[in-house]
């Protein structure tokens, strides 16, 4: 069963069992590298996800890694980068950007052709308004008070990514993207909710006697039951 | 424009310091409190909140589960952040922990404060206790009913997301166009990091409880002040009334 799975996968999936291991001695050498960023440097399961990205965008390794960000545990593209892998990818002319208006006015689409082609293709309008409904504008040192036409102009950028290069953005959003929705998706009270349920997880965890497991038991949630009956069972038979 | 009954105003907890603070000569209220006063008259007016965001304030908010996850632990004590508002005749506050059976009910309340780095953390140990939080902790007290506070500061990390604005906060100021190729900027990123991040540095180092001693802090005398502050804002006239002294007169308009 299991080597009819494994010859079933094509040659090119970074799973399959040749590619894999190639990958992985590729991802342990690079992964030694001084010049790669740190989130990589001595992780070598990150390299090798580095890898399989770059090699499904066509980009080179360095490049990906160098671009990608961990935003609250998210993989992301540096705006940049989106830009460049556009302009990079052989489907399009450079990206270009229609600016129009000022202020709260102000709104930027950007377009290009396809190569060859000479219909112009144009992402959605990003506009001011729309950046102080969604609350892009009044975050805490939002970029978008200080320099609104660079960030109005990354956001055009990802729009038109994402609509007509996605396998670029491989359904990825931009740096800047997160840091702008961030707390949006989650209410105070869930976010409240999980730390508190942490916090048990973590004084369960830490418990060294039977008094102190007892003294968070009234607080602890149905999720967490079976970790606190384990670590009970352990105090009692003097394994904690 | 809202039409505020100043008379009955009610002062939060965390500001009944700054109408505390002592004229530098002479009786009346000092400019510190008269400032505040101000900051209070045009947010009940004009309905704008002053803007006195910092990167401190941000952390401190940011952290605030954090910090009570890592006092919970090292007290072995389970802590949850209380929700509920209080007021009396006087002050509105919403304290951050207590002991005893409910807010309602409390015995001690507890207040957390998350320091920004290690050295603004150590610092405390060697000055005074900032009079602003212990008139804080008093007023809390008023509202609960407890006899007894502690003012616990928690060293935490800095969340990502600050880290990040601090970066680009260097990337700027350097005028960095590709951060990968400064050897500088990474080496101040990564300085920037070690100054941010504590988790090498033991849970119990962390934090650290001054018990406030409330009858320093008595709340009649705030009472007091509150009163005269009320007068204060219920005699201001700003405008249009407002008749400017000469040696402080504007420009006339259009020049």
């Amino acid at each position: 069963m299991m080597e009819t799975q494994l010859t079933n996968i094509p040659n090119d999936n970074a799973f399959s069992l040749q590619t894999f291991e190639h990958a992985q001695r590729v991802a342990i050498m690079l992964s030694k590298s001084d010049l790669i960023p740190k989130e990589f440097r001595g992780n070598v399961q990150n390299t090798m996800i580095a890898l399989e990205m770059a090699n499904r965008i066509g980009a080179s390794p360095l490049m990906v890694m160098q671009n990608l960000y961990i935003v609250h545990g998210k993989p992301s593209w540096s705006s940049t980068f989106i830009i460049s892998a556009i302009n990079s990818c052989k489907r399009f002319e450079p990206l270009r950007f229609d600016l129009t208006g000022t202020g709260d006015d102000m709104s930027c689409s950007a377009w290009t052709y396809e190569k060859g082609k000479t219909e112009r293709i144009e992402g959605p309008a990003v506009t001011m308004k729309m950046a102080k409904a969604e609350g892009w504008v009044d975050k805490n040192g939002s970029k978008w008070k200080t320099m609104p036409e660079l960030m109005i102009r990354y956001r055009a950028a990802a729009f038109f990514g994402r609509l007509y290069a996605p396998e670029i953005m491989m359904g990825m959003q931009t740096r800047e993207e997160i840091l702008d929705v961030q707390h949006v998706d989650v209410s105070e009270d869930e976010k409240r909710k999980e730390k508190e349920n942490q916090r048990i997880l973590f004084m369960i965890q830490d418990a060294k006697t039977i008094e102190e497991l007892e003294a968070v038991s009234q607080y602890v949630p149905e999720t967490h039951l079976d970790f606190y009956t384990v670590k009970m069972d352990e105090l009692k038979n003097g394994k904690g | 424009m809202a039409k505020v009954d100043w008379l009955n105003y009610k002062f939060h907890a965390s500001s009944i310091g700054e109408l505390m603070t002592e004229p530098r000569s002479g009786p009346g209220l000092s400019e510190t409190c008269k400032a505040h006063l101000l900051a209070c008259w045009i947010k009940e007016t004009y309905g704008r909140e002053k803007d006195v965001s910092n990167k401190f304030i941000e952390k401190g908010l940011a952290v605030e589960e954090d910090a009570i996850t890592l006092y919970s632990r090292n007290t072995k004590t389970f802590y949850r952040k209380n929700q509920e508002t209080l007021s009396n005749d006087f002050i509105v506050g919403t304290p951050d922990l207590f002991d005893g059976p409910e807010i309602r009910n409390a015995t001690t309340i507890k207040d957390i404060k998350s320091s920004w780095s290690l050295y603004t953390y150590f610092s405390v140990f060697v000055k005074p206790i900032n009079k602003d939080y212990a008139w804080q902790l008093s007023s809390y007290c008023a509202l609960t009913g407890a006899k007894s506070a502690g003012l616990v500061y928690c060293l935490v990390n800095t969340p990502e997301q600050l880290i990040w604005k601090e970066k680009d906060a260097i990337k700027w100021k350097m005028g960095i166009i590709d951060p990968s190729a400064s050897e500088i900027y990474m080496q101040a990123c990564e300085e920037l990091e070690k100054a941010m991040i504590f988790d090498d540095i033991p849970m119990e180092h962390r934090h650290v409880e001054f018990a406030i001693d409330i009858s320093k802090y008595p709340i009649e005398k705030a009472y007091e002040r509150i009163k005269e502050c009320r007068k204060f804002l219920s005699q201001l006239k700003l405008y249009p009334e407002y008749k400017p002294k000469l040696e402080k007169e504007p420009l006339a308009r259009g020049t």
